[in-house]
C-alpha cells in the first residue's frame, strides 16, 4: 500500500494536474462565495467542459473544485448569515456573532485553517480506513442512516437557541416542509395545493436566503449600524489562524467525526458540521459561550464538513454510490473515462486513489491560503455602511433566489420564507434547525419507510441503531443541562449589570 | 475604505446580473432551427449517476456537434414520483425545440398505467432517438448457484424505487409469470441507492439496465461475488424476445419459464411481460414536447440520424451497451406509440394485480 501512496503523490507533480488543480481550487471559491451555487451546481455547470481535457487532468480539477467549496462556503454564514452550502449552517451560529462582534477576520481566518486541518486530518484517516472500510459499510443500513439523520436534527434542536423545545419546534416545522411536494415512497404530491410549482417541493436555496439572509438585513436596517456595529475591524487574520493552532486536537476529533459522516450516502457534510458542533460543546464541559461568538464553534464545524467530504469519496469510489450530488458527478467523470469504480480501485488502482485523496489534501491547503489572503478584504464588508450594502445583498439574495426554478414562484416563495423568518427572528426560535430539518427531513422518512419494510420494528434492536439512540438520548439529556447552566449564567450576568 | 467596499460590491453584482441574463432563455426563431448561442434543457427525470443519466451525458456529449448551429447542451435533473415528476415537466415544457425529455422504462410504466400523478402523454410527444436497454437481475451466491435455483429458494430480498418503476416493474412480472418467492421492499432514492443496498446487505436481489451494469459490476461478475438471475431481454423486428447482445450468457424470463415448465410462456402475465419488454426497447428514449413545429422535429430528427453513424458517437455507445442498436425519429414514428400504450384488457389485468398485491393505486 505504501508504493500506492507514494505513486499518488508523486503522480500529483505533473504541471498539468497541479495547475488542473490549481484552476479547479480557483473556480470552487468563486462557487463556494455566491450563495446558492455550491459544489454540486458549480461541478455540473463545469462538467461539459472538463470533458474536453484529458482524464487525470479533469479529475485533478473537479477535486479541486470539491476540495475548496466546504471551505469558501463559511464567508457568507460568518458575513451574512447566509448558508452557503447546507454544510456551513453550524458554522453561523458562532461565526455570524464574531461578525457582529467586529471579528469577522478572526472568525474567516479561523474557519479557512480549521477547514484546512479537516480537509488533510480527514485524508490520512480515510487512507488508513481503506483496509476496514468493507467492514464499515456492512453495519449500515437504512436502520443507521435513520438513527443518524435524527441524532442531527437532535444535535441542531438541542444546541442553538436557548431554549431546545424552540429549536424542537423548528426542527419540527423544517420537517413538514420538507414533506412539500412529492413523497418519498410513493408518487403523490403533498401540501402542493394544485400548483406545480411545488411539485419538487421548496428549493433549498430559498430556505437558505429566505429565512435566513433577509431577516438579518432587516433587522441591520433597522439597527442602522453596518454589520459589527461599532467594533470597527478588531482582532485580525494572524489571531484567527493563531485560534485555529490553538485548539488542533478539537479539530482533529471533529475531523475523525467527519470522515466517518462522510460515508452516509446524502449526508455527508450537513450532518458533520452539526455533529462536530455537539462534540465542541460538549468537550468544552460547559465552559465557553457558544451561540455568542466562540471561536470553537466555527472551527469544529468547519473541520468536520471539510473531512466528510473526504469520507464522501469512500462510498463513490469502492461502490461506486455517490454520497452526495457532488460526488454523483465525479462518479460521472469517472466512468467516462473509463476508471470504473469498485472493489478493482481498492487492489488494482489503488494508486489513483491516492492520487485523489492527495489532490484532495493539496487542493485543501492550496484553497485555505487563497481564502485566508482574502479573508482580510472579505472581512472589511462588515464595516461597510448598512444602507449601503444592504441594497446590494438583497440584490444578490434576488438573483440567487431566482436561480432556483427561474420562476416567480421563487420570488413569492423568498417573502413568504422570509416572513417566516423574521417571525421566529423576533419570537427567539432559531432557524437552523428549520434548515437541517427540512435537508434530513425526506432522507429521515425514506429511511424510516425502507427500515420497516425490511426489517419489521425488529430495526431498533440492532446493534448500532441501539449505540446512536444512546447518543441521541446523551444530546438531549447533555444539551438540556448544558442551556439551562447558560441561561443562569446569563441571568446572573445581567443581575450583576443592573446592580452596578 | 468605503470606496473599495463600494467597487468590490459593485463589481459583483455586475457579475451577478451578467450572469443572471445569460441563464434567462430566449425564444428562437422557428423556420430554419438554429440554435447557435443557446444551451438546450435535457430533462432527466432521475438523479445524477444512475442509467438514464450516464446515457443523457453521454449521448448528449455528441448530440450537440449534429443539432443546428452546435448549441450547448445541459442535462436538468429532476428526480421524484418515479420519473413522473420530471417527466410532466418534460411533457409541459415550452415547444421551442430548447427542452427535450429523456426517458426511461419507469416514465413509460407510469405512462401506460396512468398512476395517479401522471399528467403526461407520451404517446403525442415526438421521439427523436432510443436505444434499447434491457435489464438485468443478479443475487448473491449465497443464494443461488445458478438461475433456476430462484424456484427453490425463500431467502430472495429485492429493492428498488416502485413496483411501477422501470426496473421494479420488470421484476414484479417477471415474479408473476415465473412464480417465485420474493420479500419486496420499495422507496430506494435511485438506482445507485438500491445497489449499495445490494453492497450493504439489505437486499440480496441488485437489478440495472445493462448499460449501468456494464459500467459497475463486471468486476464482481468476473470474481464471483454475484450470480446472474435473469435477463428481461429486448424485442427484435418481429416483436420475439431476445437476449441483449451485451448479455449473451444471461437466459431471459421466457427462457427460464420454458426451462421450469418445459413449455413456451402464454397468459396475460406473459403479455404483460412482453409489454414492459417493449418498454424496455423504447425505454431510453429523447422526446421533444407535443407542439413543438415540426421544422424543429425534423431537423433534431436529422440531427439523431447523422449521429447514430459518427464513428466518434458509436465508440461511447459500444463502451456503454456494445451491441445494442439505435433508432432515430424517422423509423421510431410507427413503432413508438404502440409501445407506450397497452390495450385495455391487459391494463385492467395489470392495475388488478398492482392493487391487491403491491398496494399501488392507479387511476
Amino acid at each position: 500500500m505504501f508504493e500506492s501512496v507514494l505513486a499518488g503523490f508523486i503522480g500529483l507533480f505533473d504541471p498539468m494536474q497541479l495547475g488542473m488543480l490549481l484552476l479547479g481550487v480557483l473556480t470552487g471559491t468563486v462557487v463556494g462565495i455566491v450563495p446558492g451555487i455550491g459544489g454540486t451546481a458549480g461541478l455540473a455547470i463545469c462538467l461539459p467542459f472538463v470533458v474536453y481535457i484529458e482524464p487525470t487532468g479533469a479529475i485533478a480539477f473537479m477535486i479541486g473544485l470539491i476540495s475548496v467549496t466546504t471551505t469558501a462556503d463559511t464567508i457568507t454564514s460568518v458575513l451574512l448569515a447566509i448558508p452557503g452550502t447546507s454544510g456551513s449552517v453550524a458554522s453561523i451560529v458562532d461565526g455570524h456573532p464574531l461578525a457582529r462582534k467586529g471579528e469577522a477576520a478572526r472568525a474567516l481566518a479561523a474557519s479557512f485553517v480549521s477547514s484546512c486541518f479537516g480537509g488533510i486530518f480527514g485524508a490520512i484517516i480515510l487512507a488508513l480506513s481503506i483496509p476496514i472500510v468493507g467492514f464499515i459499510i456492512k453495519q449500515l443500513g437504512s436502520p443507521e442512516f435513520l438513527m443518524l439523520t435524527m441524532l442531527g436534527i437532535t444535535a441542531v434542536a438541542m444546541l442553538t437557541g436557548r431554549q431546545p423545545l424552540k429549536g424542537i419546534t423548528a426542527a419540527g416545522i423544517g420537517l413538514m416542509m420538507a414533506s412539500v411536494g412529492g413523497a418519498t415512497l410513493t408518487p403523490y404530491f403533498r401540501y402542493s395545493f394544485g400548483l406545480p410549482y411545488l411539485y419538487d417541493g421548496i428549493p433549498l436555496i430559498l430556505i437558505a436566503l429566505g429565512l435566513f439572509g433577509i431577516p438579518e438585513i432587516i433587522d441591520l436596517l433597522v439597527r442602522g449600524l453596518p454589520i459589527a456595529g461599532e467594533f470597527g475591524m478588531g482582532k485580525g487574520v494572524s489571531e484567527g489562524i493563531k485560534d485555529t493552532f490553538r485548539n488542533k486536537w478539537l479539530a482533529l476529533r471533529c475531523a475523525i467525526i467527519g470522515v466517518y459522516v462522510g460515508f452516509v450516502p446524502g449526508m455527508g457534510t450537513s450532518v458533520a458540521n452539526w455533529l462536530g458542533y455537539a462534540h465542541a460543546i460538549q468537550s468544552s464541559k460547559g465552559e465557553g459561550k457558544f451561540g455568542k461568538g466562540d471561536i470553537r464553534g466555527i472551527i469544529a464545524p468547519e473541520a468536520a464538513n471539510n473531512a466528510a467530504r473526504g469520507g464522501e469519496l469512500i462510498p463513490t469510489l469502492l461502490f461506486g454510490i455517490p454520497g452526495s450530488g457532488s460526488m454523483a458527478l465525479l462518479l460521472l467523470a469517472l466512468v467516462m473515462f473509463g476508471i470504473v469504480p469498485g472493489p478493482d480501485m481498492i487492489s488494482v488502482h489503488l494508486d489513483k486513489v491516492f492520487g485523489i485523496v492527495w489532490s484532495l489534501v493539496i487542493g485543501n491547503v492550496i484553497g485555505a491560503i487563497i481564502c485566508i489572503f482574502l479573508a482580510k478584504y472579505l472581512a472589511r464588508v462588515a464595516t461597510v455602511n448598512i444602507n449601503i450594502l444592504a441594497p446590494f445583498v438583497i440584490v444578490i439574495i434576488t438573483m440567487g433566489a431566482f436561480q432556483a426554478t427561474m420562476n416567480w414562484g421563487d420570488l413569492l416563495c423568498l417573502l413568504f420564507l422570509a416572513a417566516i423568518g423574521w417571525t421566529m427572528k423576533q419570537t427567539g426560535f432559531p432557524r437552523p434547525p428549520v434548515i437541517v430539518g427540512f435537508v434530513l427531513g425526506t432522507l429521515a422518512e425514506r429511511y424510516l419507510g425502507l427500515s420497516i419494510q425490511r426489517y419489521g420494528m425488529e430495526w431498533v434492536l440492532r446493534p448500532w441503531v441501539i449505540v446512536i439512540g444512546i447518543l441521541i438520548i446523551l444530546t438531549v439529556f447533555y444539551g438540556a443541562r448544558y442551556q439551562m447552566k447558560q441561561n443562569r449564567k446569563e441571568q446572573e450576568e445581567r443581575a450583576q449589570k443592573s446592580a452596578s | 475604505m468605503h470606496k473599495r467596499a463600494i467597487g468590490f460590491l459593485s463589481a459583483l453584482c455586475i457579475a451577478g446580473t451578467a450572469f443572471m441574463c445569460s441563464a434567462v432563455s430566449s425564444t428562437p426563431a422557428i423556420a430554419n432551427p438554429n440554435f447557435k448561442g443557446k444551451a438546450v434543457k435535457f430533462i432527466v427525470p432521475f438523479s445524477p449517476g444512475g442509467g438514464t443519466d450516464t446515457f443523457a451525458r453521454i449521448t448528449t456529449k455528441h448530440m450537440r456537434q449534429f443539432i443546428p448551429g452546435k448549441p450547448k447542451t445541459v442535462i436538468r435533473n429532476a428526480p421524484g414520483g418515479g420519473s413522473v415528476i420530471g417527466a410532466n415537466m418534460g411533457y409541459k415544457a415550452k415547444p421551442n425545440g430548447l427542452t427535450l425529455l429523456v426517458t426511461s422504462g419507469s416514465t413509460v410504466m407510469e405512462n401506460i398505467l396512468r398512476s395517479k400523478g401522471v399528467e403526461y402523454y407520451l404517446e403525442t410527444m415526438h421521439p427523436i432517438y432510443s436505444a434499447p436497454s434491457g435489464l438485468i437481475y443478479w443475487t448473491s451466491p449465497e443464494v443461488i448457484k445458478e438461475p433456476l435455483d430462484i424456484f427453490d429458494t425463500d431467502q430472495l430480498i429485492f429493492g428498488h424505487i416502485s413496483p411501477t418503476g422501470g426496473t421494479g416493474s420488470l421484476f414484479v412480472w417477471a415474479k408473476e409469470l415465473l412464480g417465485f418467492t420474493s420479500k419486496d421492499i420499495w422507496g430506494y432514492e435511485g438506482g445507485s441507492a438500491a445497489r449499495g443496498a445490494f453492497h450493504q446487505g439489505e437486499v440480496n436481489i441488485g437489478g440495472e439496465s445493462t448499460i449501468g451494469f456494464n459500467s459497475s459490476m463486471l468486476s464482481y461478475l468476473d470474481k464471483k461475488e454475484i450470480v446472474p438471475m435473469f435477463q428481461s431481454g429486448i424485442l427484435d423486428e418481429n416483436g420475439n424476445v431476445i437476449r441483449e447482445p451485451a448479455a449473451p450468457d444471461v437466459p431471459t424470463v421466457a427462457e427460464l419459464y420454458e426451462m421450469k415448465y418445459g413449455k413456451k410462456p402464454s397468459g396475460q402475465a406473459y403479455e404483460a411481460y412482453k409489454l414492459i419488454v417493449g418498454t424496455r426497447t423504447y425505454g431510453k428514449a429523447m422526446l421533444l414536447p407535443t407542439e413543438t413545429p415540426a421544422e424543429v422535429v425534423a431537423a433534431y430528427d436529422q440531427a439523431v440520424t447523422e449521429m447514430i453513424v459518427d464513428k466518434g458517437f458509436l465508440a461511447d455507445a459500444e463502451k456503454m451497451n456494445p451491441g445494442a442498436p439505435h433508432f432515430s425519429g424517422a423509423s421510431l414514428k410507427k413503432s413508438y406509440p404502440q409501445s407506450v400504450a397497452a390495450p385495455p384488457e391487459l391494463l385492467e389485468f395489470m392495475k388488478k394485480v398492482y392493487r391487491e398485491k403491491y398496494n399501488a393505486t392507479l387511476e
